[in-house]
């Protein structure tokens, strides 16, 4: 499976960055492929290329602020989590991941 | 039915809305705080051609339009981009009629709603790209004119009143206030509870008040220096994994400064951890708001260091804050028995 993660939190130093290690981690486990993007108030965004989103089978959302960019993932199957559960709880969403895309096929 | 229901989802989350705001508005904040702290450098008088008028003209715009463009981005956060611009003149019309931030929370909030909503029109194919043009006018008028001569007297009154509070506070007030601040902020480690009491302590330096954050600054590396400071002084009562983490992080919260740093040490003991960070972090406000330690600018970790009115009692309330929570949490885990040789075999397994 290949994974697109969105991260975002307040001021961009400490959640966004804990939810992408946080998932990176858990994907690693069960070998899946991720790419990641993070946002926050204080830093320049690395975004996903075109190629990484389509090529994605899911999108998973993990905000504390509204990410900017959304409408390029209208045709995507979206998880919409937060970034607290993200940090916490990687391996419940990766769970809640497959679950959707099972739902979804 | 849909507008119900998109109603709903939008209120729902007015956290959220509320979050990127702040989010997008600490930028200009900290360019305000900094430059115009700056100023200060060149003394108390300076000519009106010097650099340092310049500097302090820059502070000043920083720390006024603050509240506009976090209303701009509270309403971003509902009806993406079309809400930008009525947030905005909505964020600064609620600061001409003196409502302040809260008004101007309020106001993105309306605003982003109502352009959402309009924007959710169907009109014929011809009208419908204009639309998008008009739609925002029509927000900000409406949601304008219900902020000027319905909700914008009350909380105006309401601001002028917290304002007149907050100011008048003296030593004790102010100590109170460091307690609740403290509390919250030892609590949940970056969660809801440490970011409510943060952006409280942003959000009033539009009125001018700059204990809240001296507060707030001041116990923000509180937990995670008491937790690495409780590993070295019984490294018995802690894993092998969590000791190796303490003495990679403790530099690390020193000079980034956040709180979140310490979940990990936290996280396989959360209770008693919780329970002797809180009492820390509460001691630590108490003596930040009675001594009114003011921070001139929301910047985290060592760069704060320079911003400081009174560097000592910053020092001092974290120091008195770090030392109560090392060894507060580690008489709690020396009365429990917390297998520690269990734990550390498990996370062998888990490698």
């Amino acid at each position: 499976m290949k994974i697109a993660l969105i991260t975002s939190c307040l001021a961009g130093v400490a959640h966004s960055k804990m939810a992408a290690l946080a998932i990176k981690k858990e994907c690693e486990k069960r070998n899946y492929q991720l790419c990641i993007e993070e946002q926050g108030g204080h830093k320049i965004p690395v975004k996903l290329s075109e190629k990484e989103i389509e090529e994605a089978d899911i999108v998973i959302i993990a905000k504390m602020v509204t990410i900017s960019g959304k409408n390029r993932f209208e045709n995507k199957i979206v998880l919409d989590v937060s970034v607290n559960k993200a940090v916490r709880n990687p391996s419940e969403i990766i769970d809640m991941a497959e679950k959707l895309l099972e739902q979804e096929k | 039915m849909k507008f119900w229901k998109e109603t709903k989802e939008i209120f729902v989350n007015t956290g959220l809305h509320f979050r990127t705001g702040v989010s997008y508005m600490l930028p200009v904040i900290l360019i305000g705080g900094m430059v115009g702290s700056l100023a200060v450098l060149g003394g108390t008088e300076f000519s009106d051609d010097s650099i340092w008028k310049i500097f302090k003209t820059i502070g000043e715009i920083g720390l006024k339009y603050f509240v506009p463009i976090m209303a701009a981005y509270t309403a971003y956060s509902i009806s993406d981009t079309p809400g930008i611009a009525p947030g905005f003149i909505v964020g600064i019309l609620a600061q001409q009629i003196d409502t302040g931030y809260l008004g101007a929370l309020f106001g993105g909030i309306l605003v982003g709603y109502v352009t959402y909503m309009l924007l959710k029109i169907e009109l014929t194919n011809i009208l419908q790209s204009t639309w998008g043009f008009i739609a925002p006018v029509f927000s900000t008028i409406i949601v304008s004119l219900f902020l000027f001569y319905v909700m914008g007297p009350p909380i105006a009154k309401l601001m002028t009143f917290l304002t007149d509070f907050l100011s008048s506070l003296n030593k004790d007030g102010s100590a109170a206030m460091g307690a609740v601040m403290g509390f919250l902020g030892g609590i949940d480690y970056g969660g809801p509870f440490s970011k409510t009491q943060s952006t409280f302590a942003t959000a009033v330096m539009d009125i001018d008040l700059f204990v809240p954050l001296g507060i707030c600054g001041s116990i923000v590396t509180v937990p995670p220096l008491g937790l690495c400071l409780a590993t070295f002084l019984k490294p018995k009562l802690y894993t092998k994994t969590e000791r190796q983490y303490a003495k990679n992080s403790w530099l690390y919260a020193i000079i980034g400064g956040f709180t979140e740093i310490v979940i990990p040490l936290a996280a396989g003991d959360l209770i008693r951890v919780t329970v002797a960070t809180a009492i820390g972090t509460t001691l630590t406000g108490v003596i930040a708001g009675f001594f009114l330690l003011e921070l001139s600018t929301p910047v985290l970790g060592i760069a704060q260091w320079f911003f400081y009115n009174k560097p000592l009692v910053f020092v001092l309330s974290v120091l008195a804050g770090v030392i109560t929570v090392a060894l507060i949490v580690n008489l709690l885990k020396g009365i429990s028995n917390r297998d520690i040789k269990a734990i550390e075999a498990a996370e062998e397994k888990m490698n």
